[in-house]
């Protein structure tokens, strides 16, 4: 969009023919977040620094949205750090390191619809309804589909424990079920207003063709799983690490645990309105955690927003200790203010320590694209023509050829296997174009390997026409 | 509105982190990113939500949110007609202005519905010191 001045109904022909021609080309997702994003990167005029800007921006909001809520639950106290403690949050890098930057910014929504519903319970509560915060959070809903439709699942989801549980705990119905109709009604008039082709179209892939169930259907599977917190990690083999599974690893050992626990132990000692919106979080991760037991896949996603309620849990137990010291209020506040100083230097010394080692790790050396990459990328968009199909080889991080598609809007065939360095194969006749590219392999220093993809060259592309030939390089015309 | 004194310390530490960073590491472009996001994302609906009755807090974080999903949204059915860079800034105009519009329609209403509300109060009066002139009327 940002590129051709101009919003886009059909998809560019590299990423139709990447998605395999679904929807008969048309732009199958919402588009407001690709519209959003092309919109910085339009107005800045500037390609690469102002798109990945925008997703760091766009996946790091959750840290503003936490604090509202935490802010107006516990106070400024507990919401600034755990807002603090949430910067270092290493499942939520994670999430956005791997692009999964819409899915990231849907759950980042997640605090802000908690908040909504919180608000008008509580207005319910004291007799003063306000019903402007449930029609905003079912809004909020709507726009959290738009990006990613996981978050809005889980927002429902949180909306139903919440409701269900503060009408246990006052032994009635604490909304009024006119309300919460029309706040449904509004969502999904703005869903198909806002994006009626693409919801039509993802609520047929949805039920159709690519139904999200386990590969024996809804059912029980491995309910053991049940009495762990996260469900188990093998659903996930080969999707994320086991590692993101680990309350050590994720949350940079086990500092905070003892908090987290204190302040849940606070939660249910007072079980108040405003304990119950931490404990229905609770109830709900547990609940999505586990969706893999039913047969539903990609549970693990949801591993991303349980630093947005154990941070600010941490934070909670952190400053009640203050409340189990025996002395005066004027006393207190200074004691909650030095725990809040031996909160922040823990956060330091372990959160930001791994942190900064993990960010330090991500992309290494040639994971990255490559100058003369970007180059021949660059060559490419502007040189071949926008339906061909070109075979990278040589490049020996196969994510990398997926970049290269996108910096050069033409579709490349790449595959995940390692022993296909060498892609090209003569009986391929869609092939257009073969670029090898030995750039990666010079700096990983393999002179084996150079002087095998060398000699495959030589031996396969020996009637065929250099088109570009720079910084190791070359680009072949093929075929016809 | 009443602002709180927290809610600025905050937002002071987000923009400053923000600005601090963006042009430490990305230089100009990175200043020029945010800024896009705060004028073109967030200050239209801001504009809006000030129309409506939400804290300080609640309206500037609700309007980053918010602005994301309508000002994409917008931009996008209005660059199918015309240029991309156009319906940006169309859409974000539009945006303030159907917040006037609906400011406007808000206190007109709402001047409707007090000027109502005292009309018949003062009826009630009226009604209520007529009746205290009536000898048969039943209260005293």
């Amino acid at each position: 969009m940002a590129q051709n001045d101009k919003a886009i109904i059909y998809l560019p022909s590299y990423v139709n023919f990447f998605v395999g021609g679904l929807a008969g080309g048309k732009l199958w997702y919402p588009p407001q977040f690709h519209t959003a994003a092309a919109i910085v990167q339009s107005l800045t005029h500037e390609r690469i620094t102002s798109i990945f800007f925008f997703y760091a921006f766009a996946s790091t909001l959750f840290i503003l949205s936490s604090y509202l809520l935490i802010r107006t639950l516990y106070g400024f106290l507990p919401a600034i750090l755990s807002s603090f403690l949430l910067i270092f949050s290493s499942r939520d890098y994670f999430y956005h390191s791997h692009g999964l930057w819409p899915q990231v910014l849907s759950f980042t929504f997640v605090p802000l619809v908690v908040y909504c519903i919180y608000k008008y319970i509580d207005s319910y509560t004291s007799g003063k309804l306000q019903k402007k915060y449930l029609y905003l959070g079912s809004v909020l809903c709507a726009i959290q589909y738009l990006f990613h439709p996981q978050g809005t699942v889980f927002s429902a989801g949180f909306a139903g424990v919440f409701l269900v549980l503060a009408s246990i705990k006052n032994k009635r119905f604490m909304f009024l079920i006119k309300d919460i109709l029309l706040a449904g009604i509004l969502g999904i008039v703005l869903l198909i207003i806002l994006s009626p082709f693409q919801i039509q179209t993802s609520i047929a892939v949805f039920l159709l063709k690519d139904s999200p169930r386990q590969e024996g259907g809804f059912g029980l599977y491995k309910p053991h799983t049940l009495f762990s917190w996260n469900g188990d990690p093998k659903d996930a083999e080969g999707a994320v690490p086991e590692t993101l599974f680990s309350y050590k690893d994720v949350h940079y050992g086990f500092w905070t645990l003892p908090f987290v626990i204190l302040g849940i132990i606070v939660l249910l000692l007072r079980r108040n309105l405003k304990d119950l919106v931490m404990i229905a979080f609770l109830i709900s991760l547990y609940i999505f955690f586990h969706f893999g037991v039913f047969g539903l896949p990609r549970s693990y996603r949801f591993l991303e927003i349980e630093a947005m309620a154990f941070y600010p849990l941490a934070a909670l137990g952190m400053i009640s200790i203050a409340s189990f010291i025996p002395v005066n209020t004027n006393i207190k506040k200074y004691v909650k203010i030095g725990l809040a100083i031996v909160f922040i230097v823990l956060a330091l010394t372990y959160s930001w320590k791994g942190f900064d080692a993990e960010l330090k790790q991500t992309y290494p050396g040639f994971g990255r694209i490559l100058p003369p990459q970007y180059q021949v990328a660059e060559w490419m968009d502007k040189n071949l023509p926008a339906n061909s199909h070109t075979s990278i080889n040589g490049m020996v991080i196969p994510a990398k050829k997926k970049w290269m598609m996108a910096l050069s809007h033409r579709h490349v065939q790449y595959d995940y296997s390692p022993d296909t360095i060498m892609k090209f194969d003569d009986s391929n006749t869609h092939t257009d174009y073969v670029l090898v590219d030995y750039n990666d392999i010079l700096s990983w220093g393999n002179a084996n390997l150079a002087n095998y993809v060398y000699a495959w060259e030589i031996n396969a592309m020996q009637n065929n026409t250099v088109v570009y030939n720079q910084s190791n390089i070359r680009v072949y015309k093929v075929g016809n | 509105m009443e602002i709180k004194k927290d809610d600025l310390i905050f937002l002071g530490i987000i923009c400053a982190i923000l600005i601090i960073a963006s042009s430490l590491r990305l230089g100009f472009t990175g200043a020029l990113s945010i800024a896009i996001i705060i004028l073109v994302f967030a200050i239209p609906v801001y504009f809006f939500l000030n129309k409506l009755d939400f804290t300080f807090a609640e309206k500037t974080i609700f309007s980053v949110f918010l602005g994301l999903g309508i000002v994409g949204s917008l931009t996008y059915y209005i660059g199918l007609v015309i240029k991309f860079r156009h319906a940006i800034i169309l859409s974000a105009i539009l945006v303030v202005f159907s917040g006037i519009l609906f400011g406007m329609i808000k206190n007109k209403y709402l001047n409707n519905q007090s000027n109502q509300e005292n009309s018949a109060e003062e009826k009630t009066v009226e009604a209520n010191n007529d009746n205290s002139n009536n000898p048969n009327h039943p209260n005293p």
